[in-house]
């Protein structure tokens, strides 16, 4: 990331700020979708964080760390989109997927069917740590830095997250596991 | 796909499928609204930046006037310090003193509590500000792009939250907060403040006298807390002053 770049929009020069748009818009799109499983909504997400983040620039005080920075106001955007929307999550439709005698790519396709319907019992901020310590590959003391939470939340939201999908995807996806209930 | 570690590789072959790129009317809808969007004022205390805003000046003028009502506080407070050891106080506070600033910066345990100025009207600051004949065109201008100024507000105010030497500051306009900020202080003696400010340059000093008027305290800026000395520094500093007397509200 070019650090006059970030000075410059940090000085209120929307033209170096479109550049950076252009240059981390991809990244924070695929982690919204990837969050929140739904284009519309990480479209929506990625314009409130772009323009969140054009609003708070002024206020970045390490510019090295502007792409962390502006990945975690992503991040908090979804957490804000998810509350506006929290009924989906409740809305997912449990399909019963027959896997005797499939053959290896209709199983695939089956896996990724319960992948999707288990990652949707995970909270919020499950799947932001999941997405982003899976997706992006940032370690956990980095995705500690990038949330600003301490990385031993971030460790057992991770645990808590993998369990949980690999519970759900046991049951079908039909049970959601909370923080605190598994040992 | 029943292991934990199965369910991970899984999990990151299936996170790599879906879109990877933002949609171009989705970015392109974000550019329009930043194109009309201002960006938030940032009132840190960088008074050793010549090119400084008015908003980030506020902030160090605010910083000095709160660390000035602490001061008057402090000085009204009942004096038990001074006669002898209490059975409350800390240990550091015991008769056998050391060096004056460092007593002072010890005895600062000043009331909690939020402290308002009085509200000004924002009319009457943009009349100011174009009425001020030791105001250059330019300097008018660059005044009139701060909050402060903003045509379509009414009412200016500094507030602060004070917590013993650590306080948050900032000023509401039209009674919406814009900004906050942290400084600390100590007493160089009793009728004067030494305003300290780490930053990267080393840290910054300003002395502040005080003058208490009943439950209220006024401020005098002993040293410019700017090394350019300008015009504009001058004009907010004598809106900031003209701002209190400073009142705790409980």
């Amino acid at each position: 990331m070019d650090r006059d770049l970030v000075e410059q929009a940090r000085k209120g020069d929307r033209e170096a700020f479109a550049v950076l748009v252009h240059q981390v818009s991809d990244s924070l799109y695929s982690v919204a979708y990837r969050i929140l499983r739904d284009t519309g909504l990480a479209e929506d997400v990625l314009q409130n964080a772009l323009v969140l983040a054009w609003r708070r620039l002024p206020k970045l005080r390490d510019l090295d760390r502007f792409e962390a920075w502006i990945h975690r106001i992503l991040v908090h955007a979804c957490y804000d989109e998810s509350q506006r929307t929290r009924s989906w999550r409740g809305s997912v439709t449990v399909l019963p997927i027959e896997l005797a005698g499939v053959t290896d790519e209709t199983s695939q396709i089956a896996d990724r069917d319960e992948l999707e319907r288990a990652f949707r019992w995970l909270t919020i901020e499950q799947r932001a740590v999941f997405v982003l310590h899976h997706y992006l590959g940032l370690p956990l003391v980095e995705v500690a830095e990038l949330l600003g939470i301490p990385a031993g939340t971030v460790r057992s939201r991770l645990h808590y997250a993998t369990r949980s999908l690999r519970v759900a995807i046991e049951a079908g996806a039909a049970i959601p596991v909370t923080e605190g209930r598994l040992a | 796909m029943s292991d934990d570690r199965t369910i991970e590789r899984s999990a990151r072959d299936w996170l790599e499928l879906g879109p990877t790129q933002a949609p171009d009317h989705a970015v392109e809808a974000a550019l329009r609204t930043i194109a009309m969007t201002s960006q938030e004022r940032d009132l840190r205390i960088p008074w050793r930046f010549p090119a400084m805003n008015p908003l980030a000046r506020i902030a160090v003028l605010v910083t000095i006037a709160i660390v000035a009502v602490g001061a008057g506080l402090y000085l009204t407070r009942p004096d038990d310090s001074r006669v002898g050891p209490q059975a409350s106080l800390s240990p550091t506070l015991i008769p056998s003193m050391p060096a004056p600033s460092q007593t002072a910066a010890r005895l600062a345990p000043l009331p909690d509590g939020t402290y308002t100025g009085r509200a000004i009207k924002i009319s009457d600051i943009i009349a100011s500000i174009n009425a001020t004949s030791w105001l250059s065109r330019k300097d008018k201008d660059y005044l009139l792009t701060a909050p402060f100024a903003q045509p379509d507000k009414s009412t200016f105010t500094v507030y602060f939250v004070l917590d013993r030497r650590a306080y948050t500051i900032g000023f509401t306009v039209d009674g919406v907060s814009e900004v906050d900020s942290r400084a600390t202080a100590s007493f160089l003696d009793g009728h004067t403040l030494l305003l300290q400010e780490n930053y990267p340059g080393g840290p910054l000093q300003t002395r502040v006298g005080i003058a208490v008027e009943g439950s209220t305290v006024n401020l005098t800026l002993l040293s410019h807390p700017t090394p350019d000395n300008l015009a504009t520094d001058r004009f907010i500093g004598e809106l900031l002053y003209g701002a209190g007397p400073f009142t705790r509200r409980p």
